[in-house]
């Protein structure tokens, strides 16, 4: 009894220590935009904000469905060709529409189309994993190299082009056109993105099938015997991840107003680098969408910054590789601090 | 004759905690010397020091003669400190000759010598007399034999000091006494063997002195030929327990469950039994006689071959957990960390788990104040020992997470209480407060089915025992008829196969 008081009283001290540590990616990345700030006048630009929330809205929409499938404990390296293969069927699909199509319907077609690919491509790699128990890594290492193919097969290898101008009001468009910026200020990718965003954040957070998802994530024995049918929650994650990813290959085959079946390449990897630095465990059973938000506005800011910069490009690469190592090993210390 | 090792008045400070204080042991060549204290004692603070983990904040170890200091557990190791825990370090892909020599592989030139390492292994396990073959893979032994291995293993290092940790945990009669038989061997050659257990038999049965730790402090060290089994848990609790067992009389009511002839491969055959509400139903057996198998398969979590089970009179066929906890059973399981919590979160939402899906709100939303009140309502009831319903629950000791996971059955409602290995790894006190939890439950009404390797459990609580043996009901008896004479000539397979020929 005394042991436990006094083991409780050290974690009241350490209060404020751990909230500086739960919170460390804010400060970190505070600080990055003060000294990119002191080093470019025009980082903190309000139209070189407003870029940057466009730069990070197709890496938010990939992290949050891949923060869900994190917190399984799993992971999902098929982000990025699932989001290319996406892009170029929706692509594909919309270039065979009539040209008078509506704004409103085009939109339409293209989320719907996200949305068909995502739930049909998830429901593969889910099905794989929930049910025939394959190791997630391996199956979507499988589910990259399968997506990546179809793209190359669908588009006949080279981009698809020859798309309207309503096809890319999704994720190049602007909203509040006004005589000094005459394209407008707020960019329409960044609210759908912010919808998304809250939609799966209040799914995770606030909803009995989150509780599930993290009740999954920590120790899929007690969940089970909890009465949660693990297998489902682990099939619903899979779809939910690969229907984000989807969604940002439309967002990010919109933007380019082409269909490129080398789209997105590599982006995996700033998914799973920002999910890893907002704080969700690669050990799975904790997380949240809110924080890999962070996470990703911590990418676009040092993107962003080394672009003001001029720093060559290759290099850009090095330094994300190298700061996904730094969060994965921050990660693994706390853990065993933990045990 | 000189003590091979010596603590000398070692404290130990974590931030906040004096986990040790002032602690000074003898250890002498030749001697069983038992470390007894409840959980959260001191126990394994001082086994860590004594075997490199941690080193001391003050005081001295002395080895052989000469002040010491283990940088590391590898130190200690090649000085001849060995320590087998409880779950046990056998590398399962290598075979046993590998695991005996590992981390002391024999070369020839800059090759591994397997022949030497085989042969060498060979003769340690022959000088045992067990019955292994050095070659063949370490997964293929059962626990028991992979334990002998790890005694193989400190015999090879020449070891001085062994330490065991709760070695008889997971086995059978039998086995104990064939491990015995090991430690006697150490003993014979001078080995010191600091011996862990909670079970006091065992202590009389093996051990020359014995250790008390309390909060931290030696109580007292002394020869197990002067003492009694009520000196040592007085000592251990620091005050007379009484009516450990707070044995009430309970009324028996309606039948709640029903199990007619459930058999689930060789796990189990035959399986029929009948629960009351109102009643504890101790179920009794060696470790792997089938008992959690069987209670595994009413809860929906296992699949039974073939058999009926009926929840108050109703035939019910259950798919998964989910079935059984709708039909208001609930299962605690007996491995709390593997299967019983989910160990960094809060004691809320593994309290309210099983019960989310009944209380959700419109759209699937969590209903927060719902949980909120039920959750402080039952820290306040089964009086969990938490600053908060927010804290993680692998901060809490192990009496009250286990009083969350029994909050969380009664959150859900349960009428069925099926409990496995209850009170496994907390201590005394805590054990006398859980009793008195059931017994709370059983008044109101409520089923207990406890699955308990505990012989004095089994008789103190229940209102009848039925005993199991491999796979089969061997027999039932009433609370009158238990007693340990009786639930093992039941239980063992030696009487058993003596009463059939």
């Amino acid at each position: 009894m005394g042991n436990i008081l006094e083991g409780l009283h050290i974690r009241a001290d350490d209060k404020l220590a751990s909230f500086f540590k739960r919170n460390i990616i804010v400060f970190v990345l505070l600080l990055l935009c003060i000294g990119f700030a002191i080093g470019n006048s025009s980082f903190l630009k309000a139209s070189n904000l407003i870029n940057l929330t466009t730069q990070m809205a197709i890496n938010a929409m990939l992290s949050v469905g891949l923060t869900y499938v994190i917190i399984l404990g799993g992971i999902d390296i098929s982000v990025g060709a699932v989001g290319a293969l996406s892009g170029v069927i929706t692509a594909m699909v919309c270039r065979n529409l009539p040209s008078d199509i509506p704004l409103f319907g085009m939109v339409a077609v293209q989320i719907g189309m996200g949305l068909v690919v995502g739930v049909v491509f998830g429901s593969f790699i889910g099905y794989i994993i929930a049910k025939l128990k394959v190791v997630p890594m391996i199956a979507t290492l499988a589910a990259l190299t399968i997506a990546r193919g179809m793209c190359y097969i669908f588009s006949g290898g080279s981009s698809v082009s020859g798309l309207t101008d309503a096809y890319s009001w999704l994720g190049a468009g602007r909203l509040f056109k006004t005589l000094a910026k005459p394209t407008g200020w707020l960019p329409i990718i960044s609210i759908v993105v912010i919808v998304f965003v809250f939609m799966m954040h209040t799914l995770l957070s606030k909803t009995v099938f989150g509780r599930h998802v993290y009740a999954t994530g920590s120790n899929i024995n007690v969940a089970h015997l909890a009465g949660v049918n693990t297998t489902r929650i682990t099939f619903t994650c899979h779809v939910l991840c690969s229907v984000m990813a989807s969604l940002g290959g439309v967002l990010n085959s919109s933007k380019l107003q082409n269909g490129q079946p080398g789209a997105m390449e590599g982006y995996e990897m700033f998914a799973i680098a920002a999910t890893v630095l907002g704080g969700t465990s690669l050990q799975g059973g904790s997380g949240s969408v809110a924080r890999a938000l962070i996470g990703c506005a911590v990418i676009a800011v040092i993107n962003n910054g080394m672009n003001l910069m001029h720093i060559n490009s290759y290099w850009q690469k090095a330094v994300i590789g190298f700061i996904i190592l730094m969060a994965v090993v921050l990660d693994m210390a706390q853990k065993k601090k933990k045990a | 004759m000189e003590p091979t090792l010596q603590a000398i008045n070692i404290s130990k400070l974590f931030p906040g905690v004096q986990a040790l204080k002032n602690v000074s042991l003898d250890f002498y060549p030749g001697e069983v010397h038992a470390l007894l204290g409840e959980n959260g004692a001191g126990k394994s603070t001082l086994i860590k020091i004594l075997s490199g983990v941690y080193t001391p904040s003050e005081g001295q170890i002395i080895l052989n003669g000469e002040p010491i200091e283990f940088h590391s557990p590898h130190d200690a190791i090649e000085k001849g400190i060995a320590v087998i825990h409880q779950e046990l370090s056998i590398a399962n892909d290598l075979t046993v000759a590998e695991n005996i020599f590992l981390g002391l592989e024999p070369t020839k030139g800059k090759m591994l010598d397997r022949a030497h390492m085989n042969k060498t292994s060979q003769d340690i396990l022959d000088f045992m007399q067990v019955n292994i073959i050095a070659t063949v893979l370490a997964r293929d032994l059962t626990a028991a034999q992979q334990q002998m291995v790890e005694i193989a293993k400190v015999i090879n290092r020449k070891a001085k000091v062994v330490f065991m940790d709760e070695p008889t945990s997971s086995l059978s009669k039998h086995e104990i006494k064939a491990l015995f038989a090991q430690i006697n061997n150490l003993r014979s050659s001078n080995v010191t063997v600091i011996y862990i257990s909670h079970r006091m038999a065992e202590i009389f049965e093996m051990c020359d002195r014995a250790t008390v730790l309390r909060d931290g402090q030696k109580i007292s060290t002394r020869m197990v030929g002067e003492i009694t089994e009520g000196d040592i848990v007085a000592s251990m609790v620091g005050r007379d327990i009484g009516d450990y067992y707070n044995r009430q009389v309970h009324v028996r009511g309606k039948e709640m469950l029903r199990v007619e002839n459930l058999c689930r491969g060789r796990e189990f055959r035959n399986i029929s039994f009948s629960a009351y509400a109102g009643e504890i139903l101790g179920i009794s057996g060696l470790v792997g006689a089938g008992r959690t198998e069987v209670m595994e398969t009413i809860f929906g979590a296992r699949k039974a071959d073939s058999g009926k089970v009926f929840v108050e009179g109703r035939e019910v066929k259950f798919k998964s957990p989910r079935d059984a906890i709708n039909c208001r059973i609930g299962l605690v399981t007996e491995d709390r960390r593997r299967t019983g919590l989910m160990l960094m979160t809060t004691i809320k939402r593994n309290m309210v788990l099983p019960s989310l899906t009944k209380h959700k709100k419109k759209f699937g939303f969590v209903n927060r104040s719902w949980e909120d009140s039920v959750a402080g309502e039952m820290v306040k009831k089964l009086r969990v020992k938490t600053p908060s319903t927010e804290t993680i629950i692998g901060n809490l000791s192990g009496g009250n997470q286990q009083k969350v996971i029994l909050a969380k059955w009664l959150v859900a409602d349960s009428d069925i209480l099926i409990l496995d290995e209850p009170t496994r790894g907390i201590d005394v006190n805590a054990k006398s407060e859980f009793y008195t939890l059931m017994n709370d439950f059983v008044a109101k009404g409520g089923c207990i089915i406890m699955v308990s390797s505990e012989m004095p459990e089994v008789i103190g609580i229940s209102d009848r025992v039925i005993v199991m043996r491999e796979g089969l009901i061997s027999g039932e008896l009433s609370a009158g008829e238990a007693s340990e004479q009786s639930i093992i000539e039941l239980a063992s397979i030696s009487s058993a196969t003596a009463q059939e020929s």
